[in-house]
C-alpha cells in the first residue's frame, strides 16, 4: 500500500499539480492555472505526435495479437523438441529495445540490410526506409513484432486452460483443425486476447526508444511520438510543467481506450471455460 | 491489535529504508574539495584524449588536485536530461562542457552558474580575450555563463581526382578565385553525378542537404535574419529563411530526394569505418564539411588529393562567409568546490588549456592570440583565416526548439509534403510564443 501510494499515486498527483505551473525544475515555478492544458490542445505536434502513436498502435498491436497468436501455438506442439522451440521464438523478446534498433537500422540500411535487397529483388527501387514518414513508422511497427514472445506466453497459457475434451468431441463430429480453431480455440481465448489488447495498446501508447534512437523523431515529425514529444519537452527544453500536462493527456487518451475496449470485449468474451 | 503492531512495523521498515537511501545519497555526494568531476559532450577518442592532457597539465601545476572527465552526450540538441537530474538530485559535476550554441537556453532555464560574478571578481576583462563571436555565443542577456573553448569554421571540401574524372579542372574550385556562386556549385555536381541503368546513384557531385549543408548553414549564407531586437520576436518569415527553404525544395526535385537519400545510407552505412567515408572514396565529389575533418583525412586518407574552398554564395561576388560553433565550459548551478571548479574552468578555457587541446587536433582556438600563432592552428588550410569573417548562430533561449522545429521543416520540404511557406509558418508559429517568454531580450553583448 505504502508502495503503491508511493510510486503511483504520489507520481500521478505531484504530475497533475506542476502540470499547472510554467516549471523547469530549477527555478521558481509561476503558476498559470490550466494554460498548459490550452497549449497543448493548440499544439499542432501534440496531435502531430498522437495521430502517430495512435497508428502505431492501430498497426502493431493487432498485426502483434497475430504474430504471438502464431507464436503461441507454435509454442504448443506436441513435439519432443518443444522446450527448444519455445525458446528460440522467446529469445527475441528479451532483447532490449535499444538492441533491436541498432540492428534494425542495419536490417534497412540500403547498402547493408536485406529489406533493399527484397525490394530490388521485386523490381523496386531502392530506398532508405527510414527516410520516409510512412515507411519509417511501418519499420518501427515491424520491430515490434520481435517482442511478441511475451503475448505468445499469455496466449500458450491460456492455450494450456482449454479443456483437451473439447477437442476430442469435436473430432468424433468430424470437426476440421480450422473448424476446431474457429469454433473452440478462439473463442476460448478471448480473455487472453482482451489481456494482451490492452495491454499492447497501453505498451503502444508509450512506444519512445525506437524513434529515439532510430528517427530522432523525423522525417518531417513522421516518428515524433506522444512520449517522446514529452521527453523532448521535458528535457530538451525544460518545461517541466507542460510535459506534465502532456503526460496528464496521455493519461487521460490510455484509460479511455482501456474503458473503451474492456466495454466492447465484453460482449465477445468468453470466461466460462477458460478460467 | 495485532493489524496494528503490524502496521506500525511495515511504516518503521520503510522509514529505515528511506533513511538509509538518504544516507546513502549524502555519502554519494560527499566529494572531496580536491577533486572535480568534469563532464563534457566531446566523446570522441581523440577528443577525449586532448582533454585528458589538458587536464593532466593542470592536476601537475595543481598537486593533490584530481579531475575525472566522463563522457555524457544527449540524442537531441540540448538534451539535459542527465545534467537536470544531476543539478536537481544536487549531484552537480563541477564542469559540463556543452555544445556553445545551447547555452542561452540552459542559462534561461537555470541550469548554469552565472560566471560573470566570478569574471567580475577576478577583475580581468575576461571576456575580450575570447574571439567576439564565442563569447556573445557563450552568454545569456550580456552575462558570461559559459566559457568558449574551441570553435571551428565551415567550407566546401573536394576530391580533385573525382573532379578530374568528371572533367572538371580543380583549378575551379581554388579559393584564391574566390567563393562559386550556388548555381556553379550545383552545376558542377550535376557533371559528376552517375547513375546506373535501375536509376540508382552511383557517385553525386554534391548534396547539398548532407552533413554540414543543413538549414543553418544555408540560412546563414543566405544572411536570413532569425531574431528582431526590436520586437523581440523570431523571424523565420525574413527573405533570407524563404530562400533556404526554396533552394531545398527545387533541390529536392532536381536530383531526387528519395534516391538521393537511398544513396547516403548506401555509401555511409551504419557503424562505418572512417577511411570508408563517401568523399575519400570517391562516392561523393564535393561536402560543406568543417575543418574538424582534416584530423580524420591525416589520419585515415593520408593520400586523399583534396581542396577546400569557400562556402557557396547566393549571387556572383558576394563576400564569402563561414560559420563557426564550438563548444563551452560551463558550471552547472550548485556545482560544489566553485573555487577550485572556477580555477579549472579558467585554465581549461584559457590560453594554455586550449593550446594543449588544439595541440594534436584540427580545431580553431577561441583564444584571441592563439589564433595568430601558425603552431596552434597549422595544417588548416583556409578555415583559420575564416574567422575573420566568420557568423555563429544567434545565442537564443529557443535554440533546440528552432533546431527541431527547423529540422521537421527542412524534411518536410525536401519530401514535398510542405511548400517553404508553410514550413516556416510552422516554425514561427512553434518557436515565437515561446521565444515570448522570454522577453524582454536582447541579442549580442549589449555593450
Amino acid at each position: 500500500m505504502i508502495g503503491f501510494l508511493a510510486f503511483v499515486v504520489f507520481p500521478i498527483v505531484y504530475s497533475l499539480a506542476i502540470s499547472m505551473f510554467q516549471y523547469t525544475g530549477l527555478q521558481s515555478a509561476q503558476f498559470l492555472g490550466l494554460d498548459n492544458y490550452g497549449r497543448m490542445l493548440a499544439d499542432p505536434l501534440t496531435w502531430t505526435s498522437l495521430g502517430n502513436t495512435l497508428y502505431y498502435s492501430a498497426w502493431a498491436v493487432p498485426v502483434g495479437l497475430v504474430v504471438a497468436l502464431l507464436l503461441a501455438l507454435a509454442m504448443n506442439r506436441q513435439v519432443r523438441e518443444v522446450v527448444v522451440y519455445r525458446t528460440a521464438l522467446y529469445i527475441p523478446s528479451l532483447a532490449p529495445i535499444f538492441a533491436l534498433s541498432f540492428i534494425f537500422i542495419v536490417l534497412v540500411n540500403p547498402g547493408t540490410g536485406i529489406a533493399n535487397q527484397l525490394i530490388t529483388l521485386f523490381g523496386g527501387q531502392e530506398r532508405d526506409l527510414l527516410a520516409e514518414p510512412t515507411t519509417a513508422k511501418l519499420v518501427i511497427v515491424a520491430m515490434a513484432q520481435l517482442g511478441a514472445g511475451n503475448a505468445a506466453l499469455i496466449f500458450l497459457a491460456g492455450l494450456n486452460n482449454i479443456p483437451q475434451t473439447l477437442y476430442e468431441a469435436a473430432r468424433i463430429d468430424g470437426a476440421s483443425p480450422i473448424q476446431q480453431f474457429g469454433r473452440i480455440t478462439l473463442p476460448l481465448l478471448t480473455p487472453a486476447i482482451v489481456f494482451n489488447l490492452i495491454t499492447g495498446v497501453s505498451g503502444g501508447l508509450q512506444v519512445f526508444t525506437q524513434a529515439y534512437i532510430m528517427t530522432r523523431g523525423g522525417p518531417n515529425n513522421g516518428t515524433l511520438f506522444y512520449m517522446l514529444y514529452l521527453y523532448r519537452n521535458a528535457f530538451s527544453y525544460a518545461d517541466l510543467g507542460y510535459a506534465s500536462a502532456l503526460a496528464i493527456g496521455l493519461f487521460i487518451v490510455g484509460l479511455a481506450l482501456a474503458v473503451i475496449l474492456y466495454g466492447v470485449s465484453r460482449r465477445f468474451t468468453n470466461y466460462e471455460v477458460a478460467a | 491489535m495485532r493489524l496494528r503492531s503490524q502496521l506500525r512495523r511495515r511504516i518503521g521498515m520503510t522509514a529505515l529504508a528511506v533513511l538509509l537511501i538518504a544516507v546513502a545519497g549524502a555519502c554519494a555526494q560527499a566529494r572531496p574539495n580536491t577533486e572535480l568531476l568534469v563532464w563534457t559532450v566531446l566523446g570522441g577518442s581523440v577528443e577525449l584524449e586532448a582533454q585528458n592532457a589538458v587536464i593532466d597539465a593542470f592536476e601537475k601545476e595543481n598537486p593533490g588536485v584530481t579531475v575525472q572527465l566522463v563522457p555524457k552526450a544527449g540524442q537531441f540538441t540540448g538534451d539535459n536530461a542527465a545534467l537536470i537530474a544531476a543539478v536537481r538530485g544536487k549531484q552537480s559535476p563541477n564542469v559540463y562542457v556543452i555544445d556553445r550554441f545551447t547555452t542561452a537556453q540552459q542559462a534561461s532555464v537555470g541550469l548554469l552558474s552565472n560566471l560573470q560574478t566570478f569574471i567580475d571578481q577576478d577583475g580581468d576583462n575576461l571576456r575580450d580575450e575570447y574571439l567576439p563571436f564565442a563569447a556573445d555565443e557563450a552568454s545569456y542577456n550580456g552575462d558570461m555563463y559559459a566559457l568558449p573553448f574551441d570553435t571551428d569554421a565551415r567550407g566546401v571540401l573536394y576530391n580533385k581526382a573525382v573532379l578530374r574524372d568528371a572533367g572538371i579542372d580543380p583549378e575551379i574550385m581554388d579559393p584564391k578565385n574566390g567563393a562559386l556562386t550556388i548555381d556553379e556549385l550545383m552545376d558542377l555536381g550535376e557533371k559528376i553525378n552517375q547513375k546506373d541503368k535501375n536509376g540508382n546513384y552511383t557517385r553525386m557531385g554534391f548534396i547539398p542537404w548532407d552533413g554540414q549543408g543543413f538549414h543553418a548553414t544555408w540560412a546563414l549564407i543566405n544572411h536570413a535574419e532569425w531574431f528582431d531586437n526590436q520586437t523581440c520576436d523570431t523571424t523565420f518569415l525574413s527573405p533570407g529563411w524563404k530562400k533556404t527553404m526554396e533552394d531545398f525544395q527545387s533541390w529536392s526535385k532536381e536530383l531526387g530526394y528519395q534516391q538521393v537519400q537511398a544513396f547516403i545510407a548506401r555509401v555511409r552505412p551504419p557503424n562505418q569505418p572512417p577511411q570508408q567515408s563517401p568523399l575519400y572514396t570517391g562516392k561523393i565529389g564535393m561536402a560543406i564539411d568543417g575543418n574538424w575533418s582534416l584530423q580524420s583525412i591525416k589520419e585515415y586518407a593520408p593520400k586523399l588529393d583534396y581542396g577546400i574552398t569557400y562556402l557557396p554564395v547566393p549571387k556572383e561576388g558576394d563576400k564569402p562567409i563561414s560559420w563557426a560553433g564550438g563548444f563551452a565550459a560551463t558550471m552547472p548551478k550548485g556545482a560544489p568546490n566553485q573555487e577550485l571548479t572556477w580555477k579549472f574552468m579558467k585554465y581549461f578555457a584559457g590560453e594554455q588549456g586550449q593550446r594543449i587541446y588544439m595541440s594534436n587536433q584540427s580545431k580553431i582556438p577561441t583564444w584571441k592570440s592563439l589564433l595568430e600563432d601558425p603552431e596552434v592552428t597549422k595544417d588548416q588550410g583556409i578555415f583559420p583565416s575564416m574567422m575573420a569573417d566568420t557568423l555563429a548562430r544567434p545565442a537564443l533561449p529557443v535554440g533546440a526548439q528552432i533546431s527541431d522545429a527547423m529540422d521537421a521543416a527542412q524534411s518536410g520540404v525536401l519530401l514535398g509534403e510542405e511548400t517553404p511557406e508553410k514550413a516556416l509558418d510552422i516554425v514561427q508559429a512553434r518557436v515565437g510564443p515561446k521565444m515570448k517568454q522570454f522577453c524582454p531580450f536582447t541579442l549580442g553583448n549589449p555593450e
